[in-house]
C-alpha cells in the first residue's frame, strides 16, 4: 500500500475583493469624501490582510480534504476560478489557508509559470542558474544537468547571450528546459502547459508523462481534458471552491464536461431561420441531434453514434416525387469543411414526399477528434439548390473509446480511423 | 513531514534560508551584474554618486557654510562619511523595491522572500569597496594615516549593514500593501541624511543629548567610520550602545513584522 504524501483537513480560503464604499448625496458630503480619501484608502488597503467585516469577502476554497497517495497523478479540473490554482498555491506554500491544514510529505516542486525570475540583462546560462535555484535546485545539481538543460532548450549558440535578445519561443524553451529537469518528489503543475506552440506543448505533454511514469507523485492543473485522462490516474473536481467529484479519470471528466457543456441546444427549428440559401422550392423545418439511443445530445465521445433527424418540407408541388439530395456538412470551429454527406453517394436514394418528409441520417462511428463543430444543411432536388441552412446546430467531441480498448494516446489527433496490422 | 496552516509564525525559518543560500548567491549576481548592464560607465557609477555629493558639500558646507570639520580637510571628512551613507541609502532604496519588483516570485513561487531584501543588501557591497578605495586614495592624498585604529571600522560595517537589512525589510513588508512607501521613499532618504552628521560634524549636537541623536544608528555608523579612518573623537560609549539596541531593536522587529507578513504577500501584492 502507498503511503499519504498529501493530507488536507478542511482547507478553506477567503479573498478580500472590495469594500462596500457609501456614496455621498451633497455637495459637503462630497467634499468630506475627498478630504477622507487617503483615510478610506489606508481603510481598503489594511482590509486586504486584516478583516472587517464591511468588506466584501469570497471564499476560494471551502473545506477542502483529501488524501493523495505516492505515485498517484492527480488532475484537477473545474472551470475558471473555481479555486483549482488557489488549491495548488496552498499547496506549494505560495499562500496560506484561511483555516484549516494540511500536510506534506517529501520535496515539493511548483510549477505554476515557467520563466519565473527570468532577468533580462543575464544570460541564458545564468538564468538557468537562478531560475533553477528558485525552483529549488541547488547549485550543483544544475551543474550535474547544464548540458541537458541547454541542450533540450535548443538555443546552444545564444546561452551566452543575455536573455533580452531572445524571441519569446527561445525564452519559453529555455525556461521549460530548466523545469523539465527539476526531480522534485512531488511535483505540482498549473495550466503552464497551456503556452507555447503546438510543438512546445506536444514537449511538456511528453514530459508529463516521463515524470508521471518515473513514479513520482504529480498534482495537474489542465484544461486539456485528453492529457487529463491519458496522464492521470485519478481526477478531482472543484467548483465554487469545493469538491464535487473525485476519482475515475473517464467518468469524472465525462460527467464534468456533460454539466459545464453550453451546447444545450439539440432540438433546433429551422424555420425561422432567414438567411438561407437556393431557390426556396423545399424548406427545412427541423433538425435534432442524438446519440444512439435516440437521446438528444449535444456531446459526443469520439467513436459514439450519431443521429441526425433531419425534417424538410416541399413547398413547389411541382417537385414531388423527385429525386432528393440532401448534403450534411460538418465544419471545424475554423470554418473548414471536415467531412461531407450526402445520400446519393452513400447509394441512397430518397423521394420527395408531400408535405414533410423526415429522414434519419446515422454516423455510426463518429470519427472527429476533439473538438467543437458546427453542421449545416443542403437539400437538392433535380439538379437544383432548394435550400441551405448553415451552422445551424453545433457538438462536441470529447476524449471517448473509438477503438473498444480504452481512451488511446496523448497526442491530440483531428481524425480517428479504423487500422489493421499483421505481421508478415 | 511539513505543515501548512494558518498558524502564524513569529520567527523565520534559518534552517530554510541555509538550503537556499545557491538562490542568495544567484539573486545577488542578478542584482550587480543588472545594475550596471548596457550603461556606458558601467560600474563607475558607484564612484560617481559619493564623489559627486562630496565635491557638493566641500563647496556648499564647506566653503561657503564654513561648516566646522574638526580640523580636517572638508572634503575628506564628508567624504569618509558618505561612504556609509551611499550604501545604507542604496541599500535601503533597492531592498524596499525587492519585493514589488519581483512580483512573480512572489505570486508563482514558494522562496523564503527575505532573500530578495537581504540579496539587494548583499549586493551594494561592490559599490560599497569601491567607494572604500576612492576613500583610501583620498587618505593617501591628504597624507592621513589612521593606523590600528583602522580596524575599529569592522564592527562598525556590522552596525551599518544591520541597520539598512532591518530599515529596508520593514519598508520593503509594507511596501508590498501600501505603495506609497515606493514615492516616500526618496524624500524620506533626503530628510535622514541631512539628520546624519554627514555635512557636519556630531559634536554640534550638545553632549547631553547625543546619545538619543545616536538612536538614528547611522550616527555612530558614520563617526565611527571618522573615528577609525580619521581619528576624530566624537563618539561615546554611551552613543554606540543607543545606536546598537535601537538597531538590534528594528532588527528583531523587522524580522517579526516580516515573517509575520509574509504570508499574505502573494494575497495582496
Amino acid at each position: 500500500m502507498n503511503e499519504t504524501v498529501i493530507n488536507t483537513t478542511n482547507i478553506s480560503k477567503r479573498y478580500v475583493i472590495g469594500n462596500k464604499n457609501s456614496k455621498p448625496n451633497t455637495l459637503a458630503g462630497e467634499i468630506i469624501n475627498f478630504l477622507n480619501t487617503p483615510i478610506r484608502n489606508f481603510k481598503k488597503l489594511r482590509s486586504l490582510t486584516n478583516n472587517k467585516n464591511n468588506t466584501t469577502t469570497i471564499w476560494a476554497l471551502k473545506n477542502i480534504n483529501v488524501q493523495i497517495k505516492e505515485k498517484e497523478i492527480i488532475g484537477i479540473i473545474g472551470s475558471n476560478g473555481s479555486g483549482k490554482s488557489t488549491l495548488l498555491k496552498i499547496l506549494s506554500k505560495i499562500t496560506t489557508p484561511t483555516s484549516g491544514e494540511a500536510f506534506i510529505k517529501g520535496k515539493v516542486g511548483s510549477l505554476l509559470e515557467v520563466g519565473t525570475g527570468f532577468h533580462d540583462e543575464l544570460t541564458g546560462r545564468e538564468n538557468i542558474y537562478l531560475n533553477g535555484t528558485i525552483l529549488g535546485m541547488n547549485k550543483k545539481q544544475i551543474n550535474n544537468n547544464i548540458d541537458n538543460i541547454i541542450n533540450f532548450s535548443g538555443v546552444k549558440e545564444f546561452i551566452d547571450t543575455p536573455v533580452k535578445r531572445y524571441s519569446s519561443g527561445m525564452r519559453v524553451r529555455l525556461a521549460f528546459s530548466v523545469a523539465a529537469y527539476l526531480e522534485p518528489e512531488i511535483l505540482i503543475i498549473d495550466e503552464v502547459l497551456a503556452v507555447g506552440d503546438a510543438s512546445f506543448q506536444k514537449k511538456c505533454l511528453g514530459k508529463m508523462d516521463d515524470v508521471a511514469k518515473s513514479g513520482r507523485t504529480v498534482l495537474f492543473v489542465s484544461h486539456n481534458m485528453e492529457a487529463i485522462m491519458s496522464l492521470c490516474t485519478r481526477v478531482i473536481w472543484i467548483d465554487k471552491g469545493e469538491i464535487i467529484r473525485d476519482g475515475n479519470p473517464t467518468s469524472v471528466v465525462n460527467e464534468y464536461l456533460e454539466t459545464t457543456s453550453t451546447l444545450s441546444n439539440t432540438n433546433i427549428n429551422l424555420e425561422k431561420i432567414s438567411q438561407r440559401g437556393g431557390d426556396g422550392s423545399i424548406k427545412f423545418t427541423n433538425l435534432k441531434i442524438m446519440n444512439s439511443k435516440m437521446i438528444e445530445k449535444s456531446q459526443f465521445n469520439v467513436g459514439e453514434k450519431l443521429n441526425l433527424l433531419i425534417s424538410l418540407k416541399s413547398i413547389e408541388k411541382g417537385l414531388i416525387n423527385s429525386n432528393l439530395a440532401i448534403k450534411v456538412i460538418i465544419k471545424n470551429q475554423n470554418n473548414s469543411n471536415v467531412l461531407n454527406f450526402n445520400n446519393e453517394s452513400a447509394g441512397k436514394q430518397i423521394n420527395l414526399l408531400e408535405g414533410t418528409n423526415n429522414i434519419l441520417f446515422t454516423i455510426p462511428k463518429l470519427p472527429l477528434g476533439q473538438g467543437i463543430y458546427s453542421i449545416s444543411l443542403e437539400a437538392w432536388a433535380n439538379g437544383g439548390k432548394s435550400d441551405t441552412v448553415g451552422n445551424i446546430c453545433v457538438f462536441e467531441t470529447i476524449p471517448g473509446d473509438f477503438n473498444g480498448l480504452g481512451i488511446p494516446n496523448l497526442d491530440h489527433t483531428l481524425f480517428y480511423a479504423n487500422s489493421i496490422w499483421e505481421q508478415e | 513531514m511539513q505543515k501548512i496552516s494558518s498558524n502564524q509564525k513569529f520567527i523565520p525559518n534559518f534552517k530554510e534560508l541555509l538550503q537556499y543560500k545557491d538562490l542568495l548567491y544567484f539573486l545577488v549576481l542578478k542584482d550587480i551584474k543588472s545594475r550596471y548592464a548596457q550603461s556606458i560607465i558601467g560600474v563607475g557609477w558607484a564612484i560617481i554618486q559619493p564623489v559627486f555629493f562630496m565635491i557638493i558639500f566641500t563647496i556648499i558646507f564647506g566653503r561657503l557654510a564654513k561648516i566646522e570639520s574638526e580640523g580636517l580637510p572638508y572634503a575628506i571628512f564628508s567624504f569618509c562619511a558618505l561612504v556609509p551613507w551611499t550604501f545604507f541609502a542604496n541599500g535601503v532604496t533597492d531592498s524596499t523595491n525587492s519585493l514589488t519588483s519581483n512580483i512573480g516570485m512572489i505570486t508563482k513561487i514558494y522562496i523564503p522572500r527575505i532573500l530578495l531584501p537581504l540579496s539587494a543588501i548583499i549586493g551594494k557591497s561592490i559599490d560599497f569597496l569601491i567607494a572604500f578605495i576612492i576613500l583610501i586614495i583620498l587618505l593617501i592624498y591628504y597624507q592621513i594615516n589612521p593606523g590600528i585604529k583602522v580596524l575599529y571600522v569592522f564592527p562598525f560595517i556590522l552596525l551599518l549593514s544591520i541597520s539598512a537589512l532591518s530599515v529596508g525589510t520593514i519598508l520593503t513588508t509594507l511596501a508590498v500593501q501600501y505603495r506609497d512607501i515606493k514615492y516616500a521613499l526618496p524624500f524620506g532618504i533626503q530628510i535622514l541624511m541631512y539628520a546624519s552628521p554627514i555635512a557636519f560634524s556630531s559634536s554640534m549636537i550638545p553632549e547631553n543629548y547625543r546619545f538619543i541623536y545616536a538612536i538614528n544608528p547611522m550616527v555612530s555608523v558614520i563617526e565611527g567610520f571618522r573615528y577609525s579612518f580619521l581619528g576624530t573623537g566624537v563618539l561615546s560609549v554611551e552613543m554606540i550602545i543607543s545606536s546598537s539596541l535601537s538597531s538590534v531593536f528594528i532588527l528583531v522587529l523587522s524580522l517579526i513584522y516580516f515573517t509575520k507578513t509574509e504570508k499574505s504577500f502573494a494575497d495582496v501584492a
